[in-house]
Order: structure tokens, then C-alpha cells, then sequence
């Protein structure tokens, strides 16, 4: 804790130092890492561009007759004034996580300076604003990032209650609280664990358990159902789209004969992912790779020392943060096995003041007994952040950024394919087999480019009967049709073949103009249709999950 | 005295019934030719001491002569050993029992200076609950009653650092003599001793510094004293270990010439790994190791009791005074250099190979105890309450100790989840499969254990498990498997990925020791319910085999058994379901075998079956016309997509039986798989329509002329 009390000047540039880290490592290089478009991020966006052009204002965002993907709304609506800001691009999907990565910086920073002073908060925002495990979180447009964020509101709004005690204090708390549910399904396990906490606080102050608090308490409470109302209302009336996500991924859970044992060894998973083994999926971790930097991991361990030795003494604070670091790995526990690192995203906050705490200790006190000069402990910080901070640059847009696993996870592929096609458009008529016209990355990057890329929809599209005079281009991965396209017209040039999604055996086939027949004949028409027809039917059921 | 005769019983009792273990078989006969021919030739790898040791009371036996053992001659001491076992005066029980008895006395010794060591450190009381941890400790008494060396080391180790500290302590230099002859029998029990003389070499000018820092003389106060008395002081004491150390290994190994031998016996601390072998940990495999094993090994093997005072002792470090540094350094730094050193070799083989680290582990455990005495009764109630619950959870396992997980693994229950190898599963539970054979008489036996000696020597009579069986097990064989096997990465050298998936897909109907894992099945619905058998219908059986066959051949295609049985799953599966009138699939599952098997006249000729039954049941669309299904049929087949293309044809014949070209086609694409009567049959069909529809009476002439060409002469006309 500090000693004094810092200047203003001080306290600024702190914050200016800790945003401007935050910044950098959230916004450089944001249009080219990571590489392609995330399929979530697309239908984001897609949700987003829907509020921002007015076309309605969900409570809950559904994805057709997907339940399992429907997605709470709030990511959705800051993505709708940044897209309405800066354009429908993909960098504006970005820059709308990269916005809430930095200010979840910038707010735990203001957080630790309340709970531990200027030096802990300085020290605990600079390793949230390297972090990789964070940083990834902030680039990517889904929007789990909203969690940590508004933990750190919750929290900083739970200070605030505990100091002031006033109903406005209490109002703004349950407002926070609720609004975090409209993020992601991990902040469930929030009032939790505050109520873990409330509880430990009343309970050691239970003579000072006024009637002022009781009225708080109802204030919050009453805020927070007024903020939850519309979700609850929604969850009441459509459960099986509400809680379809969260069955669907706890579903293994359920049926597994051994539960206990799951249980265990996913929180297990949970626990040891910062610093021995991290989520297998390359979406949000190189493979494998623990989410903390071997310093960080060895600052948290301290920190767990320092606290577990405080505890006795500031047993709700020290708790507290236990309690935040355990209790958020309950939904990656509870899931599915794999991403551990999105689903447990909760307990950054908890992780990086540990961290961040064990740090500040060990620069001071390399050896428990020995404390060193402000000097030395100046030294051995900057070179640990540095440090810190060069590990996780290295592993994020080198490691990271490069590994093919990770550009096979973001589709760049279909970046590539699209612009590809974008180019064809230019001078020839461009049509889309179903399964990448209805694919998000394509609705997406068609609007961003407001190029026309039309779907190959009847065997209207395989004639000319007016003079465009442009030549036409099918791209189809039917075998099928690519068949019937082929028999209709035998001089046709076959320009590239593809393969994505896991779906291989794409072709682009070539017209000239000069060559596209005005009519087909009957039994070249009744085989157009039902291939196209049968195609389409059998796609529309296959990719309902886009 | 209760403890350690509670440990020694506990030891002993246990160790009877349990079977010999993998490096047992070379390191009890090794050590008996160390004391009765003094010749080291066998098992170089391992220095002398804990198998000369074993070896001792084998003297009062009468047993066959050295020389005449097959294996001596040329120094093979798996033959050696094998032959020396089982082809003996002596029954091979009473061989390994009374090899394995010195064992426990080196335990005890251990017990008694850890003993010692916590009285000294901590206080009586302390002292005692050491003791208590170590008395109770699974893996200490796991390891004690084996003839292994890990237990050698890890004794001489503390041994080694306990007259160290005592030298830091009293300033006297001869604990040092005997520190010396310590540290030279650890590295006569292990090469890993190597480690204690890294820390030794810490610890020392350190516990050298120390003392002139806390001499009460003021003359030494001032730093230039300090410093010279450190400058005789330091390489004194250095001597004073290094010389008995060095003198002990010399002699104990061969002298003179033992400095030599064990500095070659080192360079062949390797030599006896597999090069083939994996290392496993919750789930992933690795040819390299893991860095991170033995530390989750560690946190998984220790009773929960012992890590939670362990974890309370370290937030004890962080609050202590400067007085007690050297002392926590001579608990914490021996942790973190084993750690470190395994850290970098990563084996990953077994947590014995951190055993010294645990005794460390419980004596820093000695500062919680001396914290609880000192805080009343609370605090004292709580250790009493950790030591029960040590207790019962030891007791609990007995005599099974060599599995033993703590509750974050799931207990020995859930163990082979999370490591393999010597942690679970080292051959030592024969004894209990041959009772339990002999009791529950099963008609068919397989085994797939680790096996140091074969199990038809412990009377157990077994077939050899196949590839059929770990992919398609079958129903009235009992199978009994190795934790480690169930977890093997590959059961095949030269095939990679044939492993078991039965841990996530079958339940077994018992567990010998947790160490075996015994399985039967049924496909009889009627006995679903039996807790004695795991219901495995037999169309999920065929699902999983393929489902587990298919990679296998996509990584080893020229894996013949695993591309025969895979045919043949296709094909039953392929019955299974032409008896439930699922024609296409069946067709399907026919057509895949016959891809996978080319050869096969059986699968031949129930896929031409199936091909006749799916011409008269073929599902059609009514608003389809033949053509769109003949040109369908047509793409397929320029595709290479036979089995498309057929089922497209019977269709198109199916709306348009008089289709001459489906006919005719669907008779060339039989013809190309073999099925040359059903080809002719629909060439003569084909003639029916158009009597002179040439390619038809071409092809059927060209048929017959290759089925001229195969009679034999004499059949011919």
C-alpha cells in the first residue's frame, strides 16, 4: 500500500503511460493481425451493421433457427456507434474491442490505485496491457473481452458503495451489475462471487449492520432488476434460445458418468493454464502455450504468497481476490473442454493484481528478509516489465501472429478469396454458390466493399438473355453444378479451384459473354434446377450455424 | 518406535504381496553378483550400492552359480535376470522377498534421520510429526519395498545434508567427515546424486559464511576477519567432504578402480531407454518430456494433508527472521535443485524420480506443526484432524501404494488419467491377477500389461492381444489391462496411433490394485444392466472399430492387419445392416470394404447381394426424370465416385427400367470392380433392348474371352 499520497501530476502520467502501453499493443498492426475474419466477428458485425441501420434493437441476439448461437447484445450496440463512426469495415469490428481492451486497462489501473496504491496499480495495468492472453482478447471481435471490463466496474462501483454508502452509490452498483449480464455468459458467476464477498464483509462487521445498509442493499437490488429486467423477461419467454449456448456447451458435462472427476480436472485445466498448459485451439492462444509469460507467472505465484500471507489480516480484500481468480474458471470448468482462456476470461482481472502484487513484492524484496533500495527495486521492475513486456510483443505478433494455425483459425482465406472475387466483379458478373454468399465473412466483407456479388440462385443466372456484355463467372463448390454448369457450356475457362471451411472441391468457372446462351434447353433447364435447388436446400440446412 | 514399526509393517506386509516390478529384474540379480563374484559387468547404468544391497541376504540361499546363468557371459542382464528368477533353486518369491528386506532398512534409516532432523529443527513434537508424514507417506513406502535405488538416494541425501547443517549449527568439522562418507554412498546409490554434490557445493561456503556471521567473538565481527576465516574455513571443509567421499566411492565400486567405473557408468545413465517410448501427462504425449511433469506429478502424489501443511510452512518462509535462512535453505533449495534438474532432463517417466525432494517437503512441513503447537488448541486440532486423514487415506490404499493419487486427481481411481509408467502401473500386481483369475474362472483370458516376466510364471494362462481386440473387443473374453497401457500412445512400434480408447469409451468391471483394469462385454441387451459386463451392442462396436480404424490406416497404409480387419468391419457391419433392411448403407459399408480389401472374394460377392437387392429397393424421387439420375450416374463416375455412380444408375433404372445406357454403363462400373456376372447381366440386358447395341456384345465377348483365358487347358473347350 502506498505510503503517500502520490500528485496529481504523477497519478496522470502514470495513467497516460499505462493507456498509451494499453494502446499500442491493442491498436498496432490492428488491420494486419490477425490476419482474415473470425466468422463470429463477421456475424457481430453483421448484427451490429442490423442496429446501426435501425433495423431493430435486441435484447437478446438471436442467429435464425441456430439457438445455440445467440449472443448477448452488448457488444453489439458499442459496435454500432463505432461502425456508424468510422464505416462498416472490419477494422471498425476491431477497433471496438481494441476501445474496450484499453479502457479495461485503464479502469483496473484506477481500480488497483484504490485497492493497493499508485506503485501496485501502475505495475498491475502495465501486465494487463502487454498480456497476451488480454491483448489477443482485445483484437479479435467477440465479445467476451466485455467481461473483464465490467468486473472492473463492478468493482470499482462496489468500492465506491462501500465508501460513500449512499443510494446513488448503490443505484450505480446495481446497474453495473446487471449491465454485465448482457455481455457474456462467464459474468454469471460474478454476483457470486460478490455475494461470497458482501457476505464476508457483513458478517465481520456485523455490529456496524445498519438499517441504512439494508436500504442499500434493496437499492442495488432494485437497480439490478431493473437493468436485468428486458433479459429476464426475454430468458422467461425464449429459454430455449437463452440458455441454449450454455447447454449446448455444458453438455458433456451432463451426460458424463464421471462428473465429479470432469469437474475437477477441467478446473484443474482452469487453474494451470496460466502458467503450464493453455487452450489447444490456436483461435485465442498458441497452442499449448501457458497464457502468462514465465515472469508474470512467477509474479502471480509470489503474489499468491504475499496474499495468502496477508490474508489473516485483510482477509476481505486478500479473499476478495482469490475469490475473483477462482470462482470465473467455474465457466470454462463447466464447458466443454477448450477454450479455457475465452470462457475463464473473468478472472483477468484477479490474475493481473496478483501478478502485479507478487512483482511490486519481489523488486522490493527479492529475498522475504532483504528488502532492496527504491533504486535497485526501481531497476529490477523496469527490467521486469520490460521484460514482460518483450516476451509478450514476441509471442503475440511474431508467435502468434504467424502461425498458419492461427491464419487457418481466422479464415484468412476468405479475406483472400473474397477480394479475389471483388476483382473479377470489376469486369465480369461474379455469382456466388450459396455456401460463401451466405457465409458471414462474405455478407460482411460484401457490405465493407459495397461490391455486388450475387448468389447463383436459378437458371436464370446460367443465361444471357439480355446483352451486359460482360462475361460471367460461377463459383461453385457443387460438384454438381459445377457439372451442369460445365455440360451447358463445354468452352468454359476453369480460372482457380478452392477449398474452405473444410469444404474442398471449389471451382470458378469462366463465360465469355459472346458464349452465354440465351435459353437452355428443356432437360438442361430441369437439371439446372433441381441441382441448384437441391444444393441451395441442402446448404441452408447445413450452414444454419453461420 | 510405533511409527517405524508401523512403517516397517506396513512395508513388508504389503511388499509380500506384491510381484516383482520392471528394474527389479535386472537390479536384484545384478546386486547379487556384485557381492558374490565383486565383478560389475551387469547393469552399468545404475551405480552398486542399493543392488549390492539387495543382494546381501541372497548369500544365505542356495542358488545356482553365477557363471552358469545364461546372459553372465556377455553381460545381458535382462537374460541374466530372467533366467536368474525363474530358472533357480529357489523359488522366485522368496528370491525377491528377502532381496527386497534391506530395502526397508534403508526406509527406516531415512526415517530416523529425517526424525532427527525435524527434533532439531522444529522441536520434539515436530520431529515426531515429520516422521509421522514420512512413516505415512504412499510413495515412501511404495518405493521402499522394491529394489530400486530411489530410496538409496534420497536417504544418503538427507543424510548428506542433515550433517551438513549440523555443521552450520555447531561449527565442529566432524559431521563433515561423515557428511563426506554420506555423500559418497548417495552416489553410489544413484547417479541423480550428482545433484546433492551441486548443492552441497552451495550450501557449504554458505553454512562457511554463516558461521563467522553469527559468531559471538567480536573480534570476528569486523569483515577482514570474516573473510579469513572463511578462506581456511571454506576449503577445509571442502576437503573434509570431498576426500571421504571420493575414498567411498572408490572403494565401494570396484577398488581402485571405482572413481573410473563410475564416471563411465554415468555416460550410460541412458542407455536403456526406449527410443520408441512417449512421455505422458493428463492427456498429451511427448517424445521430449514436459517440463512441468514431476512438478504436477508432485502435487498429484502427495497426500492432500501433506501439501496443505507444506503450502502453510511456505507463507511460514515469507514471515520468518533472517536467523532461519540457512535452515529453510537447506529444505527449500534441495526442492528447487531435483525440481530443476528433473525440469531440464524431462524424463517424465515416474514421481520417483523426485523422491529425495519429499522428505524436504516433510520437514518443511515440521515448521507448520511447531506454528500449530505454539497457537493453541485451534491450530493443533487442525494438524491432529490432517493427521488422521493422512492415516486413513494410506490405510486405505494398503497394499496398493505405488498408484496412490491424492483427492485432485480423483484418488488411485482417476490416476491413470493424468501419468503413466511407474506412477501407476510396474508389473506389481500379478499376484492379484492370479487370484482373481482363479477366482472368478473366466472361459477366455487376454492380457495387455506391463509384464517384467511373463505372466504363465505366476501360473496365469493368457492369449496374446491383437489389433482386433483393442479395436473391436469381443464379448465372452475377459480383458485385463494396464493402467499405462490403456494410456499408451502407441501400441506398435511401427505403427503409430494404435492405441486403446477405452478409458473414454468403456467402463471396466473391476480393478486389481488399480493398476490392472479388468473388462468384459456383451452384446446381449438383456444383460445391459449386468454391473459384471459393459453392454456393448454390437453395431456401436462396429462403429468405434472403424471409427478407430480409419486413421490408424490413414497414418500406416501399409499396415496389412489393420487394413484386413477394417474390411471385414466393413463388411459385418455391412450384414448388420442388410439384416435390419438397411440396404444402402449396406451397400455403402459393402463398397468400402471391397476399397479396402480389393482382393476379397467374400466381401465381392455380398456386395454383388447387396447390389441385386438395391436394384428392386433403390429410393427414388418421383418428380426426377431417369435422365437427370443417368446423367448424375455419369458425373459421378467421371469423378472416380463408383459407389455414387451405381446407386445413380439403379435409380435412373428404377423410373426407366428399358434405360439402355444405364444398363450398359452399370455394367462396365461392375465389371471394373469385379463383378463381372453382374456386368454381363446388364450387358445382356442391355442386348435385350437393342439386340444390336454393339459396345454391349463387345464388352460380353471380351468377358468371355478373359473367362477362357483363366480355365485351366484341360477345361477348355
Amino acid at each position: 500500500v502506498s505510503d503517500r499520497q502520490p500528485s496529481r501530476w504523477l497519478v496522470a502520467a502514470a495513467a497516460l503511460a499505462v493507456i498509451g502501453c494499453a494502446s499500442f499493443f491493442r491498436l498496432h498492426q490492428l488491420d494486419a493481425v490477425p490476419q482474415g475474419l473470425f466468422i463470429d466477428e463477421a456475424q457481430n458485425g453483421l448484427d451490429a451493421l442490423s442496429i446501426r441501420d435501425g433495423k431493430g434493437y435486441p435484447v437478446f441476439v438471436e442467429a435464425g433457427a441456430a439457438k445455440e448461437r445467440g449472443r448477448e447484445p452488448m457488444l453489439h450496440y458499442l459496435m454500432a456507434g463505432v461502425l456508424r463512426l468510422s464505416g462498416p469495415t472490419v477494422m471498425s469490428i476491431r477497433l471496438t474491442v481494441a476501445l474496450v481492451g484499453i479502457t479495461t486497462v485503464a479502469l483496473l489501473f484506477w481500480l488497483g490505485a484504490r485497492m493497493f496504491g499508485l506503485h501496485v496499480a501502475f505495475v498491475v495495468a502495465l501486465l494487463l496491457a502487454v498480456s497476451r492472453w488480454h491483448v489477443t482478447m482485445s483484437r479479435v471481435g467477440v465479445r467476451a473481452v466485455l467481461v473483464p471490463l465490467l468486473i472492473v466496474v463492478v468493482l470499482l462501483a462496489f468500492q465506491h458503495l462501500l465508501r460513500r454508502r449512499t443510494s446513488a452509490a448503490a443505484l450505480l452498483f446495481g446497474a453495473a451489475l446487471g449491465a454485465g449480464f448482457y455481455t457474456y455468459p462467464a459474468f454469471w458467476i460474478i454476483p457470486g462471487a460478490l455475494l461470497i464477498v458482501l457476505l464476508s464483509t457483513t458478517l465481520r462487521a456485523w455490529g456496524s449492520w445498519q438499517r441504512t445498509d439494508a436500504r442499500l442493499v434493496v437499492v442495488a437490488l432494485i437497480s439490478f432488476l431493473a437493468v436485468t429486467a428486458p433479459l429476464i423477461r426475454y430468458a422467461m419467454t425464449k429459454p430455449d434460445y437463452f440458455f441454449a449456448r450454455a447447454g449446448k456447451l455444458s453438455a458433456d458435462l451432463r451426460s458424463s458418468e464421471d462428473r465429479p472427476a470432469m469437474l475437477r480436472d477441467h478446473l484443474q485445466r482452469g487453474v494451470f493454464m496460466l502458467h503450464f498448459r493453455g487452450d489447444e485451439s490456436p483461435m485465442y492462444n498458441i497452442p499449448g502455450r501457458p497464457f502468462l509469460d514465465p515472469v508474470t507467472g512467477i509474479a502471480f505465484v509470489v503474489g499468491l504468497f504475499v496474499i495468502l500471507e496477508g490474508l489473516p489480516r485483510q482477509p476481505v480484500l486478500y479473499g476478495a481476490l482469490l475469490c475473483f481468480w477462482i470462482l470465473p474458471l467455474i465457466p470454462g470448468a463447466l464447458t466443454t473442454a477448450g477454450a479455457w482462456g475465452m470462457r475463464s476470461i473473468g478472472s483477468v482481472p484477479a490474475v493481473f493484481l496478483i501478478a502485479g502484487i507478487g512483482l511490486v513484492r519481489w523488486t522490493r524484496r527479492p529475498i522475504p528478509w532483504l528488502a532492496t533500495p527504491r533504486w535497485v527495486a526501481a531497476l529490477l521492475l523496469t527490467v521486469a516489465l520490460t521484460t514482460i513486456g518483450a516476451l509478450n510483443y514476441r509471442d503475440y505478433f511474431d508467435d502468434w501472429a504467424n502461425d498458419p494455425r492461427v491464419q487457418g483459425s481466422y479464415s484468412t482465406d476468405s479475406v483472400r478469396f473474397f477480394d479475389f472475387f471483388a476483382d473479377l466483379a470489376r469486369e465480369n458478373e461474379v455469382y456466388l454458390s450459396p455456401y460463401l454468399h451466405n457465409s458471414p465473412n462474405f455478407r460482411f466483407l460484401a457490405v465493407e466493399s459495397s461490391v455486388d456479388l450475387p448468389l447463383l440462385d436459378g437458371v436464370e443466372d446460367l443465361t444471357a438473355p439480355g446483352d451486359s456484355g460482360a462475361s460471367r463467372v460461377f463459383v461453385s463448390d457443387s460438384p454438381q453444378v459445377t457439372g451442369v454448369i460445365k455440360s451447358i457450356y463445354p468452352n468454359h475457362e476453369e480460372i482457380g479451384r478452392y477449398s474452405i471451411w473444410g469444404r474442398s472441391g471449389g471451382v470458378v468457372l469462366r463465360v465469355r459473354a459472346d458464349q452465354l446462351k440465351v435459353a437452355l434447353s428443356e432437360e438442361q433447364r430441369l437439371e439446372a434446377i433441381y441441382w441448384i435447388d437441391r444444393t441451395r436446400s441442402e446448404l441452408e440446412r447445413s450452414t444454419q450455424n453461420w | 518406535m510405533l511409527l517405524f514399526a508401523l512403517f516397517a509393517t506396513l512395508a513388508v506386509t504389503s511388499m509380500a504381496q506384491k510381484s516383482i516390478t520392471g528394474d527389479e529384474v535386472t537390479h536384484l540379480p545384478s546386486g547379487y553378483t556384485y557381492v558374490k563374484t565383486g565383478d560389475f559387468r551387469l547393469n552399468p547404468q545404475h551405480p552398486p550400492l542399493i543392488k549390492a544391497l539387495a543382494g546381501v541376504p541372497l548369500l544365505f540361499l542356495d542358488l545356482k552359480p553365477v557363471e552358469e546363468t545364461i546372459g553372465w557371459n556377455r553381460a545381458r542382464e535382462w537374460r541374466f535376470g530372467k533366467d536368474f528368477l525363474l530358472d533357480n533353486h529357489q523359488p522366485i518369491e522368496r528370491i525377491v522377498f528377502l532381496g527386497r528386506l534391506p530395502m526397508v532398512g534403508v526406509g527406516v534409516f531415512l526415517g530416523v534421520v529425517l526424525f532427527l532432523w525435524g527434533r532439531d529443527l522444529w522441536g520434539y513434537g515436530a520431529g515426531l510429526f515429520v516422521l509421522f508424514l514420512y512413516c505415512l507417506s504412499p510413495n515412501f513406502l511404495a518405493h521402499t519395498r522394491i529394489v530400486h535405488t530411489d530410496v538409496g538416494v534420497s536417504a544418503f541425501t538427507v543424510s548428506t545434508l542433515y550433517l551438513l547443517w549440523r555443521f552450520s549449527r555447531s561449527g565442529r568439522f566432524h559431521p563433515l567427515l561423515w557428511c563426506g562418507v554420506s555423500l559418497g554412498l548417495a552416489l553410489l546409490a544413484k547417479y541423480s546424486a550428482v545433484v546433492t554434490v551441486c548443492i552441497v557445493a552451495v550450501l557449504l561456503p554458505w553454512a562457511c559464511w554463516w558461521r563467522n556471521w553469527t559468531l559471538a567473538d567480536p573480534r570476528t565481527r569486523a569483515l577482514s576477519a570474516k573473510v579469513r576465516s572463511f578462506l581456511w574455513r571454506f576449503p577445509l571443509a571442502a576437503l573434509a567432504i570431498a576426500v571421504p567421499a571420493a575414498l567411498v566411492v572408490a572403494v565401494g565400486f570396484d577398488f581402485p578402480h571405482g572413481l573410473q567405473r563410475w564416471l563411465q557408468g554415468f555416460n550410460l545413465i541412458h542407455a536403456d531407454l526406449n527410443p520408441n517410448w512417449e512421455g505422458f501427462l493428463w492427456g498429451e504425449y511427448s517424445k521430449t518430456g514436459f517440463w512441468y511433469y514431476y512438478l504436477l506429478a508432485q502435487l498429484w502424489k502427495t497426500p492432500l494433508p501433506t501439501l496443505l501443511c507444506f503450502a502453510a510452512s511456505l507463507v511460514l518462509v515469507s514471515t520468518r527472521d533472517r536467523r532461519t535462512t540457512l535452515d529453510w535453505a537447506f529444505l527449500l533449495l534441495p526442492i528447487a535443485a531435483f525440481h530443476g534438474a528433473a525440469m531440464i532432463r524431462s524424463s517424465s517417466i515416474g514421481v520417483r524420480h523426485v523422491l529425495p525432494v519429499f522428505p524436504f517437503v516433510f520437514l518443511a512441513c515440521g515448521a507448520t506443526a511447531r506454528w500449530a503447537a505454539q497457537r493453541g488448541l485451534l491450530p493443533s486440532v487442525a494438524l491432529a484432524a490432517m493427521c488422521v486423514w493422512l492415516l486413513a487415506g494410506t490405510i486405505r490404499v494398503y497394499p496398493h501404494f505405488i498408484p496412490y493419487f491424492n483427492g485432485l486427481a480423483g484418488g488411485p481411481d482417476g490416476g491413470n488419467r493424468y501419468l503413466d509408467d511407474s506412477n501407476v502401473e510396474w508389473g506389481q500386481d500379478f499376484y492379484f491377477l492370479r487370484d482373481y483369475i482363479a477366482e472368478k474362472n473366466p472361459t477366455a483370458v487376454r492380457i495387455s500389461a506391463f509384464a517384467p516376466i511373463r505372466p504363465e510364471h505366476y501360473g496365469i494362462h493368457s492369449e496374446t492381444m491383437t489389433l482386433r481386440d483393442v479395436v473391436r473387443p469381443q464379448p465372452g473374453v475377459t480383458y485385463f489391462l494396464g493402467a499405462s497401457y490403456l494410456q499408451r500412445n502407441s501400441l506398435y512400434d511401427d505403427y503409430p496411433g494404435v492405441r486403446f480408447h477405452w478409458m473414454e469409451r468403456y467402463r471396466p468391471v473391476d480393478k486389481i490394485g488399480w493398476s490392472i483394469f479388468v473388462y468384459r462385454f456383451t452384446e446381449d441387451p438383456a444383460e445391459a444392466n449386468d454391473p459384471n459386463v459393459f453392454s456393448l451392442p454390437r453395431e456401436r462396436a462396429l462403429d468405434e472399430a472403424i471409427e478407430m480404424l480409419v486413421p490408424i490406416l490413414s497414418r500406416s497404409p501399409d499396415f496389412r492387419e489393420a487394413r484386413e480387419l477394417l474390411a471385414e468391419t466393413y463388411a459385418d457391419r455391412g450384414e448388420l445392416r442388410t439384416a435390419s433392411m438397411q440396404h444402402e448403407w449396406a451397400y455403402r459399408d459393402y463398397m468400402l470394404a471391397l476399397q479396402t480389401a480389393p482382393e476379397s472374394v467374400d466381401v465381392r460377392a455380398r456386395l454383388r447381394a447387396a447390389i441385386e437387392t438395391l436394384a428392386g429397393s433403390v429410393e427414388t424421387d418421383a418428380s426426377v426424370p431417369a435422365s437427370l439420375y443417368y446423367r448424375e450416374a455419369f458425373r459421378y463416375g467421371d469423378e472416380g465416385n463408383i459407389a455414387d455412380a451405381i446407386l445413380a444408375y439403379l435409380r435412373c433404372l428404377r423410373r426407366d427400367p428399358n434405360h439402355l445406357g444405364a444398363h450398359f454403363n452399370l455394367g462396365q462400373v461392375c465389371a471394373q470392380l469385379g463383378l463381372i456376372e453382374l456386368a454381363a447381366a446388364q450387358w445382356n440386358e442391355a442386348l435385350r433392348i437393342q439386340p444390336d447395341y454393339l459396345p454391349a456384345r463387345k464388352s460380353l465377348q471380351q468377358v468371355r474371352r478373359l473367362g477362357e483365358a483363366r480355365r485351366p487347358a484341360n477345361e477348355r473347350p
